[in-house]
């Protein structure tokens, strides 16, 4: 092992040190301001044997994965853990309201009048929609 | 100083060694899903699953990385350097564990290739609050497989040992993709702060020993000679200086060496092992020969030959006695 590789070390932890610290206060920052404006929501994904799956996607802001099913109803299913720090997250179907999530619940919304073409999970602070089945 | 690929040798240091870490996974995951159904009661086995083995192989990754500059000030730690590897692929396994399952609950369930979800359902990558961190908990997964299949030391002489060493050097990028991963990641939607504190408590101990341990070697490495002859020998140490059977470093223009003492008689080799660079200084002879104090590797102090039938060697170089003075020539 020659000698600069040997002295390399040190520079090499300071510079490992300094991009987690960065990281450290970033991610902080990032995550109170997260806590101030969304609503803490640990939801796990429960995963149903029946149906065919038709996507699966895993939800960054409400930390839940969504898996969209058609039976002889469809259905979107969310179980979510804890209770919502604000107003629901509202579900529409092809444009028109379903239902929302506000509760520690599992959540079943029959879609088949509607049929699961256009399916949007709006977040009610931001006015954003933070899941569509619209590509 | 493995010449062709063997199983590994079993000995009572190794099983005792690979025991601790059995015991401690278990011991873990005992206490972590007991703590989890006292707390979370509704938490399903999965993510129960998830946590544990992610959790769990983060802290082992800590202990791996913490043990290199430990044993640099205690020289009781050696002895977990001995085995570090078998630390090392376990911790493998645990985040395998992990990731396969994390692939599995959050992107198995569609009619997406998971592989392919895992890169395209979150593409934020310009946010820190979303980012897309299950793709840095996958790539350094990758590193640490690739790190885990070429720990024997088969492939140590297969790449070569500047390769391979260079090659498991990556583990450092792993830690700080994993870091990341849970900074972005699980963190970000804790209700309390207790996880960055622990996270950063880990991450300031392991880049403390190391940035300690770099401190070190350089004020090894600048010690002064002040005497110097024309004929290129330079002042060592006074024989009685030298315990018995242990070294005394030296650099001298960049070229450091380990002077011996065996038996009243001085020898001096290269510093480094030719195995993974260890400290042959800090080493001490064992059987007649310098015993590498990282992983047991050995040389005659004689001719810097490793014994039969092993074929490995240090340099040597020229010692003379004068008086109670002992004199090393070191030349490249």
């Amino acid at each position: 092992m020659d000698f600069l590789q040997r002295r390399g070390h040190l520079y090499k932890w300071i510079l490992i040190a300094f991009i987690l610290f960065l990281g450290f206060i970033f991610s902080a920052l990032a995550a109170f301001q997260k806590k101030i404006k969304s609503p803490i929501i640990n939801s796990e994904y429960v995963h149903y044997s029946q149906g065919t799956v038709i996507d699966s996607l895993y939800i960054q802001e409400i930390n839940t994965n969504l898996i969209l099913k058609q039976n002889n109803n469809t259905f979107i299913e969310i179980q979510i853990q804890e209770e919502l720090a604000y107003p629901s997250l509202k579900i529409f179907s092809n444009n028109n309201f379903i239902g929302q999530i506000d509760t520690k619940d599992i959540y079943f919304f029959d879609c088949k009048e509607t049929h699961l073409n256009d399916i949007k999970i709006i977040d009610p602070i931001k006015n954003k929609i933070i899941f569509t089945t619209v590509q | 100083m493995g010449v062709g690929y063997k199983i590994i040798d079993w000995n009572s240091q190794k099983k005792k060694y690979d025991f601790v870490i059995l015991i401690g996974i278990i011991l873990y995951l005992i206490i972590f899903i007991s703590l989890h159904f006292i707390f979370y009661q509704n938490i399903t086995f999965e993510t129960l699953l998830i946590r544990s083995t992610g959790s769990l192989a983060l802290l082992m990754l800590h202990i791996i990385l913490i043990i290199g500059p430990l044993s640099r000030f205690i020289p009781q730690a050696k002895i977990l350097l001995y085995n570090r590897r078998h630390l090392g692929v376990s911790m493998f396994f645990i985040s395998a564990i992990h990731g396969v399952f994390s692939i599995i609950q959050y992107h198995g369930g569609g009619n997406k290739n998971p592989f392919i979800s895992l890169f395209t359902s979150n593409t934020d990558y310009f946010s820190f609050a979303n980012f897309p961190f299950m793709v840095l908990g996958f790539i350094s997964l990758i590193i640490l497989f690739f790190m885990a299949v070429t720990s024997h030391d088969f492939w140590l002489n297969k790449l070569s040992p500047k390769v391979w060493k260079k090659l498991h050097q990556f583990v450092y990028i792993a830690y700080v993709l994993l870091i990341f991963h849970v900074l972005l990641g699980t963190l970000q939607n804790e209700k309390s702060i207790l996880g960055f504190i622990i996270l950063g408590i880990g991450a300031i101990i392991v880049c403390s020993f190391h940035i300690a341990a770099g401190l070190k070697n350089r004020k090894d490495e600048k010690l002064k000679f002040k005497r110097e002859r024309n004929d290129q020998f330079v002042f060592v140490a006074k024989k009685n200086d030298i315990e018995n059977n242990k070294a005394k470093l030296i650099t001298f223009k960049g070229i450091s060496v380990a002077v011996y003492k065996k038996d009243d008689n001085f020898y001096a080799v290269d510093n480094f092992c030719k195995h993974q660079g260890g400290p042959l200084s800090e080493g001490k002879i064992i059987d007649g020969c310098i015993t590498c104090p990282w992983h047991g590797w050995q040389y005659q102090p004689e001719d810097g030959k490793s014994p039969p039938p092993f074929e490995e060697e240090v340099k040597t170089y020229e010692i003379k006695i004068e008086g109670e003075e002992v004199w090393a020539k070191i030349v490249k």
